[in-house]
């Protein structure tokens, strides 16, 4: 325990100061997780246009409950918990509205020209989150933490709480649905194909 | 695909699975992989989708990259929400972890406890209230419970309720009649289902209880966004050509003088016509609404963007929790847009979400004004803006008629006067849009640079993705030297920094644009990025000790910044102890690495897609 507490002993002194409400440590701690916070809900969230606004409230959470953090792990670790769990929730409630952004995402995304370019790249991982929208939402969060945070399969399991078996089956599920997608759509296929010759 | 390649596949498919449960391969598990993408598309394609969506940088992901004002405000929006203090951290109680763990089971006892407690209340009262519902004669559906009644959201222009004038956040209930003669208004219904009445539009409320809502629609424009409603529950509009069922879509009705035409955005709805059995319309369909029945057609794009705008000042309005955001200007009739959204025309009241919000108000002939506002919920905020005249093409630096004033239907409306973004209403709550500044000496491509400076950086972001890095570096120029006092202009400092550092080979000019903007903003909200890119540029000019003073500062200002890891090895192969470093590697936020240019020949790609100023 000590040794753990060393390791991530600032991260732990940051939360410390967060939760009595310094403002500093808050301001801190908001700047540090606000990139890594909107990335992981825009991927779980699949270009709704509110994600912005799911994030944020995601990111409310996570200093809410910095009194929370124990010092055992990254607090980056810590927060992805929350907000993977936050931002399920949020989708969960409202399903239909996110699916009328992956239209309008859709059609930006065709437009997706040099594969060289950074923001290229973001239109086919834009393109890519509208096809991980098909995915059921237990099956996405497995992708994404597997996939975009690398985490690797027990600790996902333990992230999500879920049965190791259950992520390997849901992975497994998700890896086979994405696959037949991906080769279905025109845009990712070809970078794919480009990218593996 | 063969049964063969079937079993290769799923072989590698486990491999792949036990290498990420934490399993060192052998290297003929190894090179049965090699070898398997090599011959496997399938598997080639999952290996490479894997790689792009790889979290290699905290800004790499799916989403547009914030600007800098936008990032600060929902910072800011973040900490504004959260209570003065949390509590401890649960570490800094230290106590031996057998205590820990009896603790836990204790309170875990005491959890189960009061559990089956609260399940055996619950229980009781649910008997007790069973036994008593027997005894109590049952009052008619409509009256039962508390049903949530309509609430007027959204009013702009000349909005009437049953013949009067009506108050946003005024009640609506059964045979309530709406009218919008001019402007726009939004109602809220139960069940979070909103709709946006549009200009010349009557709406009468026929239903609302548990078992459906139901509007009629006389005349007009109705964009409605339908919550999925709960089992055994309809959304029903009514139409003089018939009806339109729905479950949960955004779709528009419009009763126009010789048809009724219906739009389906998202969803799928049923339409139930005279002497017509009923019929679905799905998503992207638009069809006309008569007895015997139209064939649908499809929506355009145009129009789809039209409902979709719609849908979009829907859901910044907001029943419950909403702050009420009054404006009106002089003169009236100007565009009121929130966060970019168009709400409508002024005098408009709105019951809006609460946080961090833009307001820009415009007209045509009269100078924009903008404003940040942090609504609270529950909050009133009045604002009453005077509209200046706007000046004419030929007084804006640099100005192309296409860009110099604003348009009715800008989706993004153009910023006030150069080099003050915000008018800010002052403390009686007025604005009022200054005089712009006189003409400067503008860039050479003076005609196809906008006026504003947001719409420079736009420019220079659009030069960047050509890959155009003169062109860029001219645009961020501009911009710093018309608009100094901006926050573009100090955005694009950083960005200039490093668009000289990394691809036009000037670590002295980048030198000089890093430290011009520690020098004005030492505590700036791209300080961090700022301090690492002066580092780089040291270390390209050769100046070991400025270098070795730089890397020394940022450590102690930033410890845990994602580059610190690599400042931290840069001090070590200078020969200098980081000092207050005790952490090393570990403090940092791994997962970084590949990010910064202290090896090699610093930084290309990697932070080409997270420019500052963008």
């Amino acid at each position: 325990m000590d040794l753990v507490q060393t390791a991530f002993a600032e991260d732990l002194e940051l939360a410390s100061a967060a939760a009595r409400g310094d403002e500093k440590a808050r301001r801190c701690l908001a700047e540090r997780l606000f990139e890594r916070v909107r990335t992981t809900v825009h991927y779980l969230a699949a270009g709704d246009r509110d994600a912005d606004d799911m994030a944020q409230l995601a990111l409310v959470e996570v200093l809410g409950a910095a009194g929370s953090y124990r010092g055992e792990c990254r607090i980056e670790r810590w927060a992805d918990r929350i907000v993977v769990r936050k931002a399920m929730r949020q989708l969960k409630r409202r399903r239909f509205r996110e699916q009328i952004v992956a239209i309008s995402d859709e059609a930006r995304a065709a437009a997706s020209p040099d594969q060289e370019d950074q923001a290229a790249r973001r239109q086919l991982r834009r393109r890519l989150a509208a096809l991980l929208s098909q995915l059921k939402a237990d099956r996405r969060a497995v992708v994404m933490l597997h996939w975009v945070h690398g985490y690797s399969i027990p600790e996902v399991a333990e992230l999500t709480e879920a049965p190791l078996n259950t992520v390997r089956d849901r992975l497994r599920v998700a890896k086979k649905q994405l696959q037949k997608a991906v080769l279905k759509d025109p845009v990712l296929r070809d970078w794919a194909r480009a990218m593996g010759s | 695909m063969s049964v063969r390649s079937d079993e290769a596949c799923g072989r590698y498919q486990q491999l792949a699975m036990e290498e990420a449960e934490g399993k060192v391969l052998s290297y003929e598990e190894r090179t049965f992989m090699d070898e398997h993408l090599q011959a496997c598309e399938a598997c080639r394609v999952e290996a490479a989708v894997s790689d792009l969506v790889r979290f290699k940088n905290d800004r790499d992901g799916p989403c547009e990259p914030l600007d800098e004002l936008s990032r600060r405000r929902r910072i800011n929006d973040v900490l504004a929400r959260i209570p003065a203090s949390t509590g401890e951290a649960l570490s800094s109680i230290p106590l031996p972890p057998p205590v820990q763990a009896a603790k836990r089971t204790f309170g875990r006892a005491l959890r189960y406890a009061a559990l089956a407690a609260v399940v055996l209340v619950a229980v009781g009262v649910g008997v007790g209230i069973s036994l008593l519902m027997k005894r109590t004669p049952r009052r008619s559906a409509p009256g039962r419970g508390a049903f949530p009644p309509a609430r007027l959201l959204l009013a702009s222009g000349a909005v009437g309720h049953n013949g009067a004038t009506s108050a946003v956040g005024s009640v609506l209930r059964v045979g309530a009649t709406i009218s919008v003669h001019e402007g726009r208004a939004a109602l809220g219904l139960p069940q979070g289902t909103q709709v946006l009445l549009a200009a010349e539009t009557t709406v009468r409320i026929t239903r609302l209880d548990r078992a459906a809502t139901s509007l009629y629609l006389e005349r007009g424009k109705l964009t409605a966004m339908v919550n999925p409603q709960r089992r055994a529950s309809r959304f029903v509009v009514g139409t003089r050509a018939g009806q339109v069922e729905v479950k949960g879509t955004v779709f528009a009705v419009m009763v126009e003088p010789g048809r009724v035409l219906l739009k389906v955005l998202r969803g799928r709805v049923q339409v139930t016509e005279p002497r017509t059995s009923p019929r679905a319309v799905r998503r992207g369909q638009v069809t006309e609404i008569r007895e015997g029945g139209r064939p649908v057609a499809e929506l355009g794009s145009e129009e789809e963007a039209a409902i979709l705008h719609q849908v979009r000042s829907l859901e910044l309005v907001a029943g419950i929790g909403a702050a009420t955001l009054v404006i009106s200007s002089r003169p009236a009739g100007a565009v009121v847009t929130v966060d970019g959204v168009e709400l409508g025309r002024t005098p408009l009241t709105a019951r809006v979400r609460p946080g961090h919000r833009e307001v820009s108000v415009r007209k045509e002939g009269r100078a924009p004004v903008r404003e940040l506002l942090a609504l609270k919920p529950g909050q009133r905020v009045t604002r009453d803006f005077d509209l200046a005249p706007a000046v004419t093409t030929a007084e804006v630096p640099g100005a192309s008629p296409a860009t110099a004033g604003p348009r009715a239907g800008d989706p993004e409306p153009p910023s006030g006067e150069p080099g003050r973004p915000f008018a800010p209403g002052g403390k009686n709550g007025r604005a009022r849009a200054a005089p712009p500044r006189p003409p400067s000496s503008g860039p050479s491509a003076a005609s196809h640079i906008p006026a504003s400076p947001r719409a420079f950086l736009l420019e220079a972001r659009k030069r960047r993705a050509a890959r155009n890095w003169r062109g860029a570096a001219q645009i961020y120029r501009a911009v710093i030297r018309q608009f100094p006092a901006s926050s573009e202009a100090r955005a694009a400092r950083v960005s200039l920094g490093v668009l000289l550092l990394e691809r036009l080979s000037d670590p002295a000019g980048a030198l000089e644009q890093f430290s011009r903007y520690l020098a004005d903003m030492k505590l700036g909200a791209l300080a961090q990025e700022a301090a690492y890119g002066r580092i780089r540029a040291l270390r390209k000019l050769g100046r070991r000790a400025q270098e070795i003073a730089a890397l020394k500062d940022f450590l102690r200002l930033y410890p845990n910044a994602f580059q610190a890891r690599l400042v931290r090895r840069r001090l070590n192969k200078l020969g200098v102890k980081p000092s207050g470093t005790g952490m090393g590697g570990a403090g940092g936020t791994g997962g970084m690495e590949g990010t910064g240019g202290m090896e090699g020949t610093g930084g290309t790609d990697g932070t080409d897609g997270t420019n500052p100023a963008d």
